[in-house]
């Protein structure tokens, strides 16, 4: 009976959460006139379900490119910041150097600058070093400031501390030098570390507003986010094809975290070390 | 295969903390030694600045002639096996093995036929696709063994590899590691802190506590011939008894005066001791050298000790009595007849002639 109950709470509870979604999902179908017609007891109406929503929005919001922008700007995050914050981590972490210490402490201190105090430095900095204008000068503009996360380093420093020494001990006998054990040993021993750091990076930057706001000056670098905004902007406005467009921009999310969620749970190095 | 020296070697770590001092040791090409001590003796260290993975604070050492003091550990062509395994979690068993083999570029068929062969031997050839974590400690020390194999180096060097596994599954494993010594003929050096280990393994025992040496010598001389009174309760299982007492001198007669009894010390210690008459010291003697009187009825009264039964182990080939005089306490290790009881008042007869001295600041053996 207990244990029912628990149950039904947790369900209820899921629900509450879930239904906002659901209600996305099933307005996104809805002729725009029904879009509102019936608050969520909407839910259970299947009447007049349609593509059109789906096929406008991709249309008026340019969404083809807007996806493309969005996926290379995440992927080029991705990229460079797991090479890039792993190995800074890595050499916080491992190597003993002069001024680490004070090194470690600038990156905790950019840890609790939020993006809005650094967008105008930012932008300064991007427009210096000639990151505005074309398309590949944009697409830079968009991946560069964020590729080095002060978060990242620091989150994945403390998974590199975490690791036995016997085993880059063990690599050190085998022939290995610093960046082979880095590459080949450590790393993959801390997946479920870079796992999380790429599914945080996905949610962080797939909804990237701010950043793009600013740097995207042309039609044809806008991202997922500016190019749902622009359904908000551009008359008529059409509930429906931004529910389409909401949908349509939350999947790849989805998809990334259902894909990484495995990693980031499962680990395997106790098993090397008793 | 290779000669190992260490030339007065020391390792001293910041804030002037010495973990190893002054260690000098030749271990022959093709020696098995064991270096062996409580936690913190520096027998881990000194193994470790063999391998290069700690500087070496003064001194030499020379692998095969050469001094490695500042060779990387990868230059120094030697294999270690941890304690904790340290296999590479993301790989598989054959990857593990052939790692150290693909950085230092031999050929794809040279790397399979090493890590077949060493498969072969360690019996983990149904293994090697397997990652380590499907496989249990008695297999994954199999692959670290197997990982040092493949290497042909010129030196092993253990680190403790059989302290995480079960006490049946270590006894199988020292009997594999002696077998593979003798089937590679290669140098080896072993640390424990397991003196059984160290007994059955080594041909020769170097014994450590505090960072020194203590004794360097074959299990058997170590056990017979303690240098000093730590050696002799650290091997020997159950430990050396000692009692405490003073060398006493009547005319050409030698006594060991514990205080509550006196026991004569038969030639040719009662020669070697009685310069040190007056003189504080302490005896000991095996477990397996104190017997009941009952086994001994002949023996002569001044070789007995009065004493009341404390705790009785029953090992079914033998008994331990855990007894006390009153003033010091001891273990006899005696027939499995035996059937006393927990305050018993027995009598045992110490067997002199193998009675150890030990005295002096340095408890040193005095015979």
């Amino acid at each position: 009976m207990k244990r029912a109950l628990g149950w039904l709470a947790a369900g209820a509870i899921a629900l509450g959460f879930l239904l906002p979604l659901l209600w996305m999902l099933h307005a996104s179908f809805r002729p725009e006139a029904e879009v509102f017609t019936g608050g969520f007891r909407g839910l259970f109406s299947f009447r007049g379900l349609g593509l059109d929503n789906y096929a406008a929005a991709w249309r008026r919001a340019a969404l083809g490119i807007g996806l493309l922008n969005s996926i290379l700007q995440v992927a080029g995050i991705l990229g460079l910041g797991l090479l890039f914050n792993s190995m800074a981590a890595f050499a916080l972490a491992r190597f003993e150097f002069a001024g680490r210490r004070l090194l470690f402490g600038l990156v905790l201190v950019l840890i609790i600058l939020p993006v809005e105090v650094l967008a105008v430095p930012l932008l300064l900095t991007v427009r210096d070093l000639g990151l505005t204008g074309g398309y590949g000068r944009t697409l830079a503009a968009l991946v560069l400031p964020f590729a080095v996360k002060a978060f990242n380093v620091y989150f994945l420093r403390q998974h590199f501390l975490a690791l036995p020494r016997d085993l880059e001990e063990a690599a050190v006998v085998d022939g290995a030098g610093p960046f082979r054990i880095y590459w080949s040993v450590a790393l993959p021993a801390i997946r479920p570390a870079l796992a999380t750091v790429l599914v945080l990076d996905v949610l962080t930057h797939w909804s990237d507003f701010i950043w793009p706001l600013i740097v995207c000056t042309r039609a044809e670098t806008r991202t997922v986010q500016l190019a749902l905004a622009n359904l908000f902007t551009q008359p008529p406005i059409q509930w429906g094809d931004i529910l389409a467009c909401a949908v349509l921009v939350t999947l790849p999310v989805l998809l990334v975290f259902r894909l990484a969620q495995r990693h980031v749970v499962a680990s395997d190095l106790g098993a090397g070390i008793k | 295969m290779a000669k190992v020296v260490l030339e007065n070697v020391f390792k001293i770590y910041p804030g002037d903390v010495t973990a190893v001092h002054d260690a000098c040791l030749e271990i022959q090409d093709q020696e098995f030694v064991v270096l062996v001590g409580p936690s913190g003796c520096g027998k881990s260290t000194t193994l470790r600045m063999v391998a290069g993975l700690e500087d070496i604070s003064r001194g030499s050492i020379f692998i095969d002639g050469k001094k490695v003091n500042d060779i990387p550990p990868k230059d120094r062509d030697i294999a270690m096996v941890f304690q904790n395994y340290a296999l590479y979690p993301h790989m598989s068993v054959y990857n593990n093995m052939a790692f150290g083999l693909k950085l230092r570029k031999y050929p794809k068929a040279e790397i399979h036929k090493r890590v077949m062969e060493a498969a072969e031997i360690l019996g983990i050839v149904d293994y090697l696709e397997r990652k380590p974590k499907a496989l249990s400690g008695g297999q994954r020390q199999r692959v670290a063994v197997g990982r040092a194999i493949v290497r042909k180096p010129k030196a092993f060097l253990f680190d403790e590899p059989l302290s995480n596994l079960d006490a049946k599954m270590r006894v199988q494993m020292r009997a594999e590691i002696s077998k593979l010594h003798n089937r590679l003929k290669s140098t080896m050096i072993y640390v424990t802190h397991d003196q059984i280990e160290a007994m059955t393994m080594g041909d020769r025992i170097v014994v450590m506590k505090d960072g020194w040496i203590q004794q360097v010598d074959t299990p058997l001389n170590i056990y017979n011939q303690p240098a000093n009174q730590f050696v002799a309760g650290f091997i020997g299982s159950p430990p050396m008894n000692f009692f405490k007492g003073r060398i006493v001198r009547e005319g050409n007669a030698v006594f060991f005066d514990e205080g509550q009894f006196r026991l004569a010390v038969p030639e040719p210690a009662a020669g070697k001791l009685a310069p040190h008459a007056g003189q504080d010291v302490a005896l000991g003697i095996r477990p397996e050298h104190v017997h009941e009187r009952g086994e001994r009825p002949e023996a002569d009264p001044a070789r007995v000790v009065p004493a009341t039964v404390e705790v009785v182990e029953m090992m079914g080939s033998e008994v331990y009595l855990y007894a006390s005089t009153g003033r010091s306490n001891f273990t006899a290790r005696v027939q499995a007849a035996c059937r006393r009881q927990i305050g018993d008042a027995v009598e045992v007869v110490l067997d002199m002639e193998r009675a150890h001295f030990f005295g002096g600041a340095d408890e040193k053996a005095l015979l």
